[in-house]
């Protein structure tokens, strides 16, 4: 019960792999961009206070890897999730294409209780670079996507860039606000439910020795 | 190398110096004090395997990379031959051969691959080194270029692996180690490929669950080596928490990265690296990760309580599954370790090994019997990882395997592990519908179903839907012998003639069942359209006779034969209607949240009739 005390909330960033994942949260967290971030394997997170509307929140930014044979492991850390943030690149259209799959994916891995109106945030990274070299016709191809494959929602849209710390602040900052109301939402259903599953696990050392039998 | 000698260089010390060598010549009982790496060397000549794994054991292991990369295919060899090796480099030029899928993903790694700088750097500060070039821009491309060629000419040697992301850590620390030999790429690409296939095959199957199958020997460790820690870590993995206890799968994901890159990737410095190779290679078996990785929670454990804010395990009374994950992970656990962690972090390991070996594991566990033994017989873990000692019996001669007899190995592992986690699956169902949701269900009786046991429901079926999401194939299967073992249930409550209480929970029973089943179908269907190319004729087909089969078992009222379950069958209804109406790209996309949303709301439907 404590550890969600203090407003922990926990968001997931999914995306297709080389999409800047990574780089975004680092920018955020550590205020540093390199190039040297390798290919993400398994998933773990960083945490960062900010204030929102004058309360301190605890941010549990879970980073993940793009790689497609990875993704059935979402399972193990998407539970609890108070929100998502959907990345594609800008120069990249199939990682725009695939935006709605990963969607799918976490809902169906999650363990959320509003799949309908469940908080999803849409970043396109990757701005600073060449007009030349992104998606042609973007803004009509993500307005179609947005309107049609994401099941007719009108998520929040971001364009950052991690190189150059375009927009990655403000992002985030909606990032928390979402998963704020989300939390909120969560911690008054939980109560009516009382409902334990999401808070801290109980650990009987004394009595559960014996090992799974199964 | 110019190998320096031990004793000074006057005169009478060098007479005394040749006598000693010649007495070693004529009696190999007398060891002459010959300085660590001329021992290597003189091992490396005579092919001494035994001599090599005892050394590269030792705290410093095999010294440095000019000597590794000459031990290290020996200590291999020992364990597993190559076979046509250079057949392949001398006829068969890259560029003559097929490309494979994933070289692509490939090259994007090898893109983002900077860590050969920073390792070229820590090399020249290495003693006795003789890298001390620092390296221009050009040459780390150059640099690139070659683990490029590397890892795809072991790609087109066996078209039947697949890469994953990580194998390209492990390839350029091979690279790296070679780099001073003459034929530095034919040696690298040796180590490579010895590794693939006997060592990180199970990793380059397109089925995932042979990696994942490594990390449960980390529970397994800590199991018999340290109740208190596996408690921890059981307690707060999602398969045990899923199902109240009722059943662990033993997947220890925060391992995940370590082993998959024998603990490449920025996990250590490249020394440590090189250090944990000499020790993985002197057992000739991968499963010695998995050993080292418990080893290091073991060495971890008061930086554990630390971070978890008790004196002892035994103090704490809950854990957060995040934060476990967090001390468990390799950016927690390996931060700042220093050589000296590490050589009591190694010397922990091996007698780790020596009081459970593999064998032991598997004997005092019925799963790990189940998963190696039963399923998974062609796993590394069991054809490479006999933890030869050091009187080898040459009665257990490793099995030679030819890039002919590969693709059937990788199919018949596929085959396995499909069917592991069909069976897996299926003991998770069992754990859910026995446990749980009984409980939910007889917790309920006489009173209406509370918003507590819709929770614990929907929790239950969001966690089934996500375990078996992990299973592509024949999940259809899987759900028919869920129908149908609803249906004899059902059949032998009504048979039973049972009480009015006994109706009403039974009533219930099958409300909770069908909404699983609806939540179950829901995700089905969507599994079945994203894995199938909707495009396609076949998938629509099938899809249409799946809809058709679900939609006669709801609307079959001799089957649920109450009203209740009227209401009920037209959420399922609402589905099928859902489903005609959205588009027919969409489908796949809209199912999940048609699946879970008629749960919720059948049951509330439910609850509102029987209040
Ligand atoms: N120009 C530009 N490049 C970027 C930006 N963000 C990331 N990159 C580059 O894109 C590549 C991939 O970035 P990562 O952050 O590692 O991508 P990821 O999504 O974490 O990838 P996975 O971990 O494999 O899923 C790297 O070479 C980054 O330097 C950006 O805003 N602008
Ligand atoms: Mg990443």
């Amino acid at each position: 019960m404590s550890a969600r005390k203090k407003t922990l909330l926990k968001v997931i960033v999914l995306g297709d792999l080389g999409v800047g994942k990574t780089s975004l949260m680092q920018q955020f967290v550590n205020k540093k961009f390199s190039h040297q971030y390798k290919a993400t394997i398994g998933a773990d997170f960083l945490t960062k206070d900010l204030t929102i509307d004058n309360k301190t929140v605890s941010l549990q930014i879970w980073d993940t890897a793009g790689q497609e044979r990875f993704q059935s492991l979402g399972v193990a850390f998407y539970r609890g999730a108070d929100c998502c943030v959907l990345c594609y690149d800008v120069t990249n259209e199939k990682s725009l294409n695939n935006l709605s799959s990963w969607k799918d994916e976490f809902l169906v891995q999650s363990n959320v209780s509003n799949p309908q109106d469940f908080p999803f945030i849409i970043i396109g990274n990757k701005i600073d670079v060449d007009e030349s070299k992104k998606i042609p016709s973007l803004q009509k191809k993500l307005l179609n996507i947005t309107n049609n494959q994401l099941g007719g929602l009108n998520y929040p849209l971001f364009e950052t860039s991690a190189k150059d710390s375009i927009n990655v602040e403000t992002a985030f900052e909606n990032v928390a606000r979402m998963a704020l109301q989300q939390e909120e939402l969560n911690g008054a259903s939980r109560n009516d439910m009382n409902d334990d599953y999401h808070d801290a696990i109980n650990i009987h050392l004394e009595n559960d020795n014996s090992g799974c039998a199964c | 190398m110019q190998s320096v000698s031990y004793f000074p260089t006057e005169t009478h010390f060098s007479k005394d110096w040749e006598d000693l060598q010649l007495a070693h010549l004529h009696n190999a009982e007398i060891e002459p004090a010959h300085t660590k790496d001329e021992v290597i060397l003189d091992a490396i000549d005579r092919k001494d395997a035994l001599k090599l794994a005892e050394l590269a054991r030792q705290s410093d292991g095999l010294l440095n990379a000019h000597l590794r990369a000459k031990a290290w295919p020996i200590l291999m060899d020992h364990c597993h031959s190559l076979t046509d090796n250079e057949g392949f480099l001398s006829t068969l030029e890259v560029n003559d051969s097929e490309p494979h899928k994933d070289e692509d993903q490939v090259l994007l790694d090898i893109k983002r691959l900077f860590t050969i700088l920073s390792h070229f750097n820590s090399f020249s500060h290495e003693v006795n080194s003789s890298y001390t070039t620092i390296l221009s821009q050009e040459d780390v491309e150059a640099m690139r270029k070659r683990l490029y060629c590397l890892i795809v000419k072991v790609l087109r040697k066996y078209p039947c692996l697949h890469y994953y992301q990580g194998f390209h850590d492990v390839a350029s620390i091979a690279l790296m180690v070679c780099n001073d030999l003459e034929d530095h790429d034919d040696q690298a690409f040796a180590i490579v490929e010895n590794l693939a296939l006997y060592h990180l095959r199970d990793f380059m199957n397109p089925h995932m669950g042979l990696s994942i199958n490594h990390l449960k020997l980390v529970p397994l460790i800590l199991e018999q080596a340290d109740p208190a820690l596996f408690q921890l870590v059981r307690q707060t993995s999602s398969s045990y928490t899923a199902t109240y206890g009722a059943f662990y799968d033993y997947k220890f994901f925060p391992a995940l990265l370590a082993l998959l890159t024998m603990y490449s990737h920025d996990v250590l410095s490249f020394n440590h690296v090189m250090r944990v190779w000499d020790f993985i290679f002197s057992f000739g078996a991968i499963s010695v990760s998995a050993y080292i990785y418990a080893s290091f929670i073991l060495h971890s454990r008061a930086k554990i309580c630390d971070e978890l804010g008790v004196k002892d395990l035994e103090e704490l009374s809950s854990a957060d599954a995040d934060l476990v994950h967090k001390i468990m992970s390799p950016t927690f656990l390996f931060a700042g370790v220093s050589e000296a962690d590490l050589n009591s972090v190694l010397d922990k390991t091996a007698s780790l090994i020596s009081q459970w070996p593999l064998v032991s594991l598997f004997d005092s566990s019925e799963m790990a019997n189940l998963w190696f033994r039963e399923f998974n017989t062609e796993s590394v873990v069991v054809t490479s990882s006999k933890f030869e000692s050091d009187e080898s019996d040459s009665s257990s001669v490793p099995r030679i395997i030819s890039p002919s007899d590969l693709p059937k190995i990788v199919d018949i592992q596929e085959e396995q592990q499909t069917k592991e986690s069909l069976y897996e699956s299926e003991l998770f169902q069992r754990a859910i519908e026995q446990d749980s949701l009984a409980t939910s269900v007889n917790s309920l009786d006489g009173n209406s179903p509370s918003a507590l046991s819709l929770s614990l429901l929907t929790n239950s079926l969001s966690n089934l839907t996500a375990v078996s999401s992990s299973i592509n194939s024949r999940l259809s299967y899987t759900s028919s012998v869920i129908l149908k073992k609803l249906s004899i249930q059902s059949e032998e409550l009504k048979n039973n003639k049972p009480t009015r209480k006994e109706t009403a929970l039974s009533v219930r029973t099958n409300i909770y069942k069908l909404s699983l089943t609806i939540g179950l179908i829901g995700f089905l269907l969507h599994f079945l359209l994203k894995h199938s190319d909707v495009s396609q004729g076949y998938s629509s087909k099938s899809f249409y006779s799946l809809v058709r089969k679900f939609g006669t078992i709801f609307s079959n009222e001799s089957f649920w034969n109450n009203r209740l379950v009227v209401q009920a069958s037209k959420s399922a209804g609402d589905l099928m209607s859902a489903i005609k109406d959205s588009e027919f790209s969409n489908w796949g996309r809209y199912l999940p949240e048609v699946g879970l949303g008629s749960v919720r709301k059948s049951v509330f439907a439910l609850e509102k009739m029987t209040l």
